[in-house]
């Protein structure tokens, strides 16, 4: 009994003294095993990157077509400028009072009003020069959840929190290798979709990128509240905003010189970021804490203001929003007079429809289209000069900037989306790449999937 | 021969007649009103309509059946300079729908802008117009934003000379800024609201039938948009909300598809014309009609064959509607699951398995339908 007893204490003892080196064992704690990298290999048929605005429309139509998709997105969700960039009024998906973009991405925008209770605009009616008028107010939570259902539904194996490192083209297939919170993988795939909206996989994969000197602006949504408009007294304090201007306490070029259309909007859209650029983690760091320092700069300010003294920021997206980064130099670049004049393309794959909106420092002044305009996007302008099995949809499709500042807009990704799916399925199944595939095959295979492709 | 001298006095006459006789005429402007009845009574209802306008009134103008034909308001507001102030004394008309309709003056009165300048006759067309406007940029703007310098004693004077600011300038009438705005701030604030519930409380079948023949395209709009769920869908009704699902109009479509409720999806005979509609209409119209199919209490079995036997035509999320829809209902008739059997041979994975699942959730005992199941199963585990 007494050994017993002695070897129970020298127990105790020994426990106790391992315990005051190693105080949490004693508590039942475990230690995990060291960090380390999680490598894989994966196939698939269809890699899509980037699950913004076009890139949810591509996986899904892939999915949807019976192809094995994966969908790469750095972010926490889907949705991009729509849900992520708050920029939550997409269009514009009808022209002179006829749906010129439907399909999957239509599907998405009117399950989310539905949803939420809300009542499309009357198409019906011609906006005039308030384009605005046709785009659809989105709520963006539920878009954000009805797209990544509709993913998953359809297949996609959805990946977050990675990006691409590198892309090369070997036996017909490309080999991405990305990285993620704890992973390294390598997916090999038979057909890759760029849906960055920076062509930024393109740049990887070494095919050559167009960027203008000055690109436009990106902006930081965020809401206002805490004062009445109606209420204030606009002469002074455009007064005050003047007098802070030559002081250099604000910059005039982040919110276009106007203080009263900031105070009217309560910040929609109207805050600018100049060079706002979200292709590297360290360019969109900048563009976040740009958009985010004017923004606090600006509320100090505006709570000098009598009226103004309770302003407060209600809501604020965790992201500047971008406009403009790079577009890759396609096969075929759309150019303005393209676009206004809506030419003819044999291998017409989709309709985009916006007026011609380039923002600047001074702001935006829309072109509107003349009557009866239904540009055109062809294929060939979402495929690389030198690329095999490798497309783009999104902003950074082949375009001069001024075609660009109408194409880039949501409803035209989103067609641009499915019909890149589309493009990459065919492909796919064919063993070919999207270029040699009969355009015949691919806008019917578009229409299947509800898309409109333009007549010809 | 008349001589020349008796020619001008007979010019000058004509001339002054001429002018006696414009002015005591009524000055109005209206657009088209949806019911072309003739006016017979006016109801007058007292309401708080919270803005500045003195008058609490709003008029409905009634045939002799008690229809609805009309609304108006006296708008009676200021109009002051140099401490000399001048009554506005106007009538704002409102179609049945909320539209706004049109306006009137008294005998001899005329609107006025800076200096009290009597409007010319375009200037009366502009505002009618800009009335007309119910997108107009105008209701963007506060009040505060109207003038370039701020009035320094008297709000809401088109009389006191400041310069209207650029970005509103396009929007009203030269010179009569406050005039305008007001005006147009009346027209589509509370009492346009008011109109509506008003026509809303009265509205039958047969009154949605007079709307709907409408010349105005936002009077239709507005109708379709507001019958209520528990107002019985008649067959002439029902017939015309039909017609008007057509994808040459998605807006007016969508809306109508939208006007039939659950209770009125019991016919059969709607559900059959539904069906109809949907093989006529283009992708976002199916999409929409197969969801109204859906929210049918129970599902005919005409429709539910029609479905099936055409299955092979779908694709994509109409496929995956039309499953769901079976699978709501509990659909298990035989003929009906052998004929989603066949999918179970598609190459399209997404869709064999979507097709697999159901046929799998139905616990079909149909020897056709668990033979092909077993086949799929088999097939998927050579994959």
């Amino acid at each position: 009994m007494i050994k017993l007893e002695r070897r129970a204490m020298l127990k105790t003892m020994g426990l106790a003294s391992l315990g005051l080196m190693t105080p949490n064992i004693l508590k039942g704690e475990e230690y995990s095993e060291q960090y380390k990298l999680h490598k894989k290999q994966i196939k698939t048929d269809i890699l899509v990157i980037g699950g913004g605005t076009a890139g949810v429309i591509a996986a899904i139509q892939a999915g949807r077509a019976g192809r094995k998709v994966i969908l790469i997105e750095n972010g926490s969700q889907l949705g991009g400028t729509t849900t992520t960039g708050g920029v939550n009024f997409p269009g514009i998906y009808f022209a002179w009072g006829k749906q010129i973009i439907g399909g999957i991405g239509w599907e998405l925008v009117q399950e989310t009003v539905a949803l939420n209770d809300g009542t499309l605009p009357d198409f019906s009616v011609p906006h005039g020069k308030q384009h605005w008028h046709h785009q659809v107010p989105v709520n963006k939570a539920l878009y954000v959840m009805l797209a990544e259902e509709k993913c998953i539904d359809a297949g996609v194996n959805i990946r977050f929190y990675e990006t691409p490192v590198q892309a090369d083209f070997k036996n017909n297939n490309w080999i991405v290798k990305t990285m993620g919170k704890g992973t390294s993988t390598e997916i090999i795939c038979n057909q890759l979709i760029d849906c960055t909206g920076n062509a930024y996989v393109a740049s990887i994969a070494g095919f050559d990128l167009l960027r203008e000197a000055e690109v436009q602006p990106g902006t930081l949504m965020f809401e206002l509240g805490g004062y009445d408009f109606e209420t204030l007294d606009l002469k002074m304090i455009q007064n005050r905003y003047q007098q802070a201007l030559e002081n250099g306490e604000l910059d005039k070029a982040e919110f276009r010189g106007d203080i009263v259309g900031l105070l009217r909007s309560k910040g929609d859209n109207i805050q600018h970021i100049a060079g706002a650029d979200s292709t590297t983690s360290e360019t969109h760091t900048v563009a976040n804490i740009k958009g985010r320092t004017s923004l606090l700069n600006y509320l100090r300010f505006l709570r000098t203001l009598p009226g103004c003294e309770n302003t407060k920021v209600i809501d604020m997206q965790t992201e500047t929003a971008i406009r403009e980064t790079y577009r890759i130099d396609g096969l075929y670049k759309i150019t303005h007079e393209d676009y206004i004049t809506a030419k003819k393309f044999d291998d017409g794959i989709a309709y985009s429809y916006y007026p011609i909106d380039l923002h600047d420092e001074h702001g935006v002044v829309p072109h509107q289209l003349e009557e009866g305009t239904i540009p055109m996007i062809p294929l060939r302008a979402l495929i690389p000069k030198k690329s095999r099995n490798f497309l783009v949809a999104g902003r950074s499709l082949s375009s001069d900037r001024l075609a660009n500042s109408a194409l880039r807009v949501q409803a035209s990704c989103m067609a641009m989306g499915q019909a890149a799916g589309a493009a990459a399925v065919l492909a796919s199944i064919n063993k070919k790449t999207p270029l040699e595939i009969p355009i015949g095959d691919l806008t019917r295979m578009i229409e299947e999937y509800g898309g409109i492709v333009p007549r010809q | 021969m008349v001589k020349k001298e008796t020619f001008y006095i007979i010019l000058l006459l004509i001339g002054v007649l001429l002018s006696a006789f414009k002015g005591d005429q009524k000055i109005q402007y209206f657009q088209s009103s949806t019911i072309s009845l003739e006016p017979d009574n006016t109801k007058a209802f007292s309401i708080n309509f919270k803005d500045s306008i003195p008058s609490d009134t709003l008029f409905q103008i009634r045939s002799q059946e008690g229809i609805p034909i009309s609304y108006y308001r006296k708008v009676n507001t200021g109009i002051c300079f140099d401490n000399q102030c001048r009554l506005l004394d106007i009538k704002l008309f409102w179609n049945i729908t909320g539209r706004y309709l049109g306006f009137e003056l008294p005998e001899k009165e005329f609107l006025s802008k800076a200096e009290h300048e009597p409007f010319e006759e375009k200037e009366y067309e502009r505002l009618h117009e800009i009335l007309a406007h119910s997108e107009s940029p105008l209701g963007k703007f506060a009040y505060n934003q109207l003038m370039v310098a701020t009035v320094p004693n008297f709000a809401g004077v088109d009389a006191v000379s400041s310069a209207t600011s650029p970005d509103v300038l396009q929007h009203v009438v030269e010179g009569a800024v406050y005039t305008t705005y007001m005006l147009w701030h009346t027209v589509y604030g509370n009492t346009q609201d008011e109109v509506k519930q008003l026509t809303l409380s009265l509205l039958t079948p047969e009154l949605v039938l007079q709307i709907l023949e409408s010349p105005d395209p936002s009077d239709r709009m507005w109708v379709v948009n507001e019958i209520p769920e528990e107002m019985e869908i008649i067959n002439e009704l029902r017939d015309k909300l039909l017609q008007l699902i057509d994808q040459d109009n998605y807006s007016l479509a969508e809306r109508s598809i939208n006007a039939f409720h659950s209770i009125d999806l019991t016919s059969e005979p709607l559900q059959l014309l539904l069906l109809e509609k949907f093989y006529q209409s283009d992708y976002s119209l199916q999409k929409l009609i197969i969801n109204k199919l859906n929210e049918a209490p129970e599902l005919s079995c005409e429709v539910t064959l029609n479905l099936a036997f055409n299955i092979e035509n779908f694709s994509g999320d109409i496929l995956s509607r039309i499953l769901d829809i079976f699978q709501k209902h509990n659909v298990s008739d035989s003929k009906v699951l052998q004929k989603v059997a066949v999918l179970l041979d598609r190459e399209n994975v997404y869709v064999s398995k979507k097709v697999y699942n159901f046929l799998k959730h139905t616990r079909s005992h149909d020897k056709v339908v668990e033979q092909e199941l077993l086949m799929y199963e088999k097939k998927r585990a050579t994959q």
